[in-house]
């Protein structure tokens, strides 16, 4: 038995070809954190669709940066960078920078990858910097060579090259004072001032280790005079080892006078795990009509009663992970409307449902019409299957998609209002218990900024789209509290999140919510209460989306009182109508776009634009912008709010049925300008993801 | 037979938490829970069933069932048969995963984390019972988006007459036959041996690049 089992594993060697040894997978991170050698940057860029950390630095200098490779050749930046001793009366000093890069061309046989990168083009100026850099690959070796301006262009600088363009170029401003951390586009003075040049090789011994020396023309010219640092030599060496396929460490040599260290973590949102296909249960068997099979589950369909189904199929809804809604059976015909419950994606609960309805529906009935319902009990679609496909299509090559091509969408407002649904479920109760974290990033005066504790809430459904929800916060940890206090000029609508932050025991929601379907295409709803932390009052929005587009509009509008700081029932006195048109659009590439355009929690008008990278695994990565009538010196450091948006649903973190989501805005400084109310349950995402074009986009995990 | 990765690092880089700033009216409980349930099954031990399958322990089932073997990462299961649709068995393992044969080949797997979603096989069935001489086989997988992908492989068949073939019951006369199929990336090689009366009896299958071969052994046929 011993000797035979050994003969089986004895054969196990795998006859799978191994890929080649994989050189020049992705370039390493130079110490700013971008793509580069040692302290400079090269050309290539990251892969499409890299998010990466880079954590690292040398004695007197941590820097962290997030970044973002947004599209095949064009990626964004954040920088967070500590400087010790910089400013002379304080020992802490916080930088915030921001990077944009772009591709120029594709290296080639012939020719080199070509990039344009501007460094810190928002922030207070200290990292400012221009350059163009090509790099050629040979084999094993890479060799990179630019030219810089501003910081890069401080060491063994000469006259300005674009100086034949006229004098604008040949004088750079001088920046401005790194207190007035001003936060807008520093245009007027990138490409200007000296021009100096750098370059470097870089070696791949295998695709683990990576060596890299480099000429930098970075003089380092500030840490120079305010701090400790000494530039005694243009050479600097480093070299990066990839510990796994996400992480790698760096070690170099910088300036001839430190020693740095770096870690870096790249995820790629198009690969977010291991495991594509999940871990969770398989799904439920399809019978076929007419068949024996039916007879292996130990039980026959036919002799389930009717009045009976309803509540084997909720049982059967409810052991997936979904939620029953209701049900309706004519001779030829089941409706089906269901939450999605705990999956996250709409596609795969219509394919699992699909499959019970087989099992379950007698013989006679032929079309299946499912329709997906929101967490806040509104239909959208209706998804109809004829039961001939699914028997027919199961194992099909092109199953999935010869199933999307088949199954016809529809608007749900037609099918909802000319048929009588049987009340199923309502009035519903339900309740949860559980912790919270909330973080927030790269602030001002702290890294992170975080507050943990424990909630209980609960929700009461009283009929289709109307309930009551509420919710207590009760504070354990934090250090929000110890913020400076607000030096805003406007209406402090935000900027006192450190008095809020006092509160213990709170009352973060108390509301209750309306949402219909006033017509074909058409959305709405209305939530009155304590809507969120800060602020409570009415809120009423409309949305216009039909069910096979990707362009939607929506108009929303509050009229909301300050709460009290205790967060309890009370309020102050700051009232304000604030409400916005928005329009929405997604786009073939995979980029959402949303325009907000409308009044902000201040009082002040403006708009709001958000662009995001979607992936069609539910991750999405973006960042926004506002502009309103309110002055950058009035609103204060950082001029305009602005930020990132990174979304990842955490089914794909833990490969299982789960419709939660990290989701996190990271904004370099949180002011009263360009504020929103923060709604709960605002319509368009929720819509969406019954739509047409998003279950397209996930219909592969149909059969899954 | 379901592995589970660790949960990468960026959702600890994040936070746990899916509340801040976000309006949506949702519980936090699970995700604990789910980290838990990730750290205890990474130190599960492997334990070895093949001892256990006797010929008194099979017939005390009463029921069609299978032996399979994940040589790459030494997992087992004893899988029973769910269903059969159009000549597709489904067979299922106490973890809730499933494997769908057809006629001896693994036309789907579900719960492994890189299931084989499909397999076309309108050109292998014919060639493995020796009516055509090679075959394209294209599988389906499931990529990092969700989207299904079609990776082709070219394959051709040797066909062993009689031979014997052993399995956790003993030793059984056998046909063989060697699939060798080659695809862009990746080759591989399945065996199956079907019994004189043309049942499989014993097979190994590649799955995925990363779940590798699936030993199956068939039991009660």
């Amino acid at each position: 038995m011993a000797a035979s089992l050994a003969v089986v594993l004895g054969a196990a060697v795998p006859t799978v070809v191994a890929a080649e040894e994989q050189l020049w997978e992705r370039p390493v991170f130079n110490f700013m954190g971008v793509p580069g050698i040692v302290d400079m940057p090269t050309a290539h860029p990251m892969n499409d669709a890299d998010l990466s950390f880079v954590v690292g630095g040398f004695t007197g200098v941590v820097r962290n940066t997030l970044n973002f490779q947004f599209s095949p050749r064009a990626s964004g930046l954040l920088r967070y960078a500590y400087i010790e001793d910089f400013l002379p009366r304080s020992t802490s000093f916080y930088d915030r920078s921001f990077d944009f890069r772009f591709l120029l061309s594709e290296e080639s046989s012939y020719a080199p990858a070509v990039t344009i990168g501007l460094q810190d083009i928002g922030g207070t100026g200290i990292y400012s910097g221009e350059y163009i850099v090509a790099a050629k690959t040979f084999g094993r070796w890479r060799a990179t060579a630019g030219i810089g301006w501003g910081r890069f262009g401080s060491y063994n600088g000469f006259s300005n090259p674009l100086g034949i363009f006229g004098s604008y170029f040949k004088d750079r401003p001088s920046q401005r004072g790194v207190a007035d951390q001003t936060g807008q586009l520093d245009f007027g003075q990138w490409f200007r001032g000296d021009a100096a040049l750098f370059g470097g090789i870089q070696y791949q011994y295998s695709d683990k280790l990576h060596f890299s020396a480099e000429y930098s023309s970075d003089a380092y010219t500030e840490e120079v005079i305010r701090t400790g640092f000494e530039h005694n030599s243009p050479f600097n060496f480093s070299a990066t080892y990839r510990l796994s396929d996400q992480f790698s460490v760096k070690a170099g040599y910088l300036y001839g006078d430190r020693l740095a260290m770096q870690l870096n973590y790249v995820f790629n949102a198009k690969t977010p795990n291991k495991t594509p296909s999940g871990v969770g249960n398989a799904p439920p068997p399809l019978r076929v009509r007419g068949q024996q099979s039916a007879l292996d589950l130990g039980w026959t369909p036919e002799q389930v009663a009717p009045q009976n189904l309803h509540v084997t199929l909720s049982e059967a809804l409810a052991k997936e992970g979904f939620q029953f809604d209701s049900f309706r059976l004519e001779p030829h015909v089941a409706y089906l409307r269901f939450r999605n419950g705990r999956e996250y994606y709409t596609s795969a609960a219509v394919g699992r449902i699909a499959r019970l309805m087989t099992q379950l529906m007698p013989d006679s009935v032929n079309r299946f019409v499912i329709m997906p319902v929101t967490d806040y009990g509104v239909p959208v679609s209706t998804i109809t299957i004829e039961r001939s496909d699914l028997e027919e299509l199961e194992f099909a090559p092109d199953g999935a998609w010869d199933t999307f091509a088949r199954s016809v969408f529809d608007d749900a407002f037609e099918t909802s209002k000319s048929l009588v649904f049987p009340n199923d479920i309502y009035p519903n109760f339900d309740w949860g218990f559980g912790p919270y974290l909330t973080l927030a990033f790269f602030d001002p005066n702290n890294p992170l900024r975080y507050q943990f504790g424990l909630q209980v809430n609960a929700t009461y459904e009283f009929a289709p789209g109307a309930f009551i929800y509420g919710r207590i916060n009760g504070k354990i940890l934090g250090n929000e509290d110890g913020l400076p206090p607000s030096d805003s000029v406007l209406p402090h609508v935000r900027s006192d999140i450190n008095i809020y932050a006092q509160a213990d025991v709170t009352l973060s929601n108390l509301f209750a919510a309306k949402y219909w379907r006033p017509r074909e295409n058409w959305f709405g709803r209305v939530t009155v209460g304590y809507l969120e932390m800060m602020y409570g009052g009415i809120s009423a929005e409309m949305l216009w989306k039909p069910v096979d587009s990707s362009f939607g509009i929506g108009a929303e509008i509050n009229y909301v009182q300050q709460r009290d700081f205790d967060q309890r029932f009370g309020f102050q006195d700051y009232k304000v109508a604030t409400g916005h048109l928005s329009f929405y659009q997604k786009s073939r590439g995979g980029y959402l776009y949303q325009l907000d355009i409308g009044r902000y929690l201040a009082g002040d008008w403006g708009a709001t634009l958000s662009v995001d990278r979607e992936f069609d695994n539910g991750i999405r990565i973006g960042a926004f912008a506002t502009l309103t009538d309110v002055p950058f010196d009035e609103f204060g450091e950082g001029s305009f709010d602005k930020g990132f948006v990174i979304e990842i649903p955490l089914t794909q973190v833990f490969s299982r049925q789960n419709d939660r989501e990290l989701y996190r805005v990271i904004r370099p400084v949180l002011r009263d300008g360009g504020a929103k109310l923060q709604v709960p349950g605002r319509l368009y995402y929720e819509v969406r993801e019954k739509q047409q074009p998003l279950l397209q986009e996930q219909w592969g995990r149909f059969w899954r | 037979m379901t592995k589970v990765s660790l949960a990468p690092a960026l959702s600890l880089i994040l936070g746990l938490s899916t509340l801040a700033g976000c309006a949506a009216i949702n519980n936090n409980d699970g995700i604990l829970a789910e980290l838990y349930g990730s750290f205890r099954s990474r130190r599960q031990e492997p334990v070895n069933i093949r001892p256990l399958i006797t010929p008194e322990n099979v017939r005390f089932t009463g029921e069609p069932i299978i032996f399979a073997e994940f040589p790459k990462d030494e997992a087992q299961a004893i899988l029973t048969r769910q269903t059969t649709t159009n000549g597709r068995d489904v067979w299922l393992a106490s973890g809730n995963s499933t494997m769908t044969i057809y006629n001896g080949i693994l036309v789907g797997t579900r719960g492994t984390g890189n299931d084989l979603m499909n397999v076309d096989t309108g050109e292998v069935l014919p060639a493995i019972r020796g009516q055509r001489a090679t075959a394209t086989r294209v599988n389906r997988y499931m990529n990092g988006l969700g989207q299904i992908v079609a990776v082709p492989f070219v394959c051709d068949y040797a066909h062993q007459a009689s031979t014997r073939v052993e399995i956790a019951l003993g030793t059984y006369p056998a046909s063989k036959i060697v699939e060798s199929c080659a695809g862009q990336d990746y080759s591989f090689e399945n065996t199956y041996w079907y019994t004189p009366s043309g049942k499989p009896r014993k097979t190994r299958s590649w799955v995925s690049p990363e779940v590798g071969y699936v030993d199956i052994e068939f039991l009660t046929n």
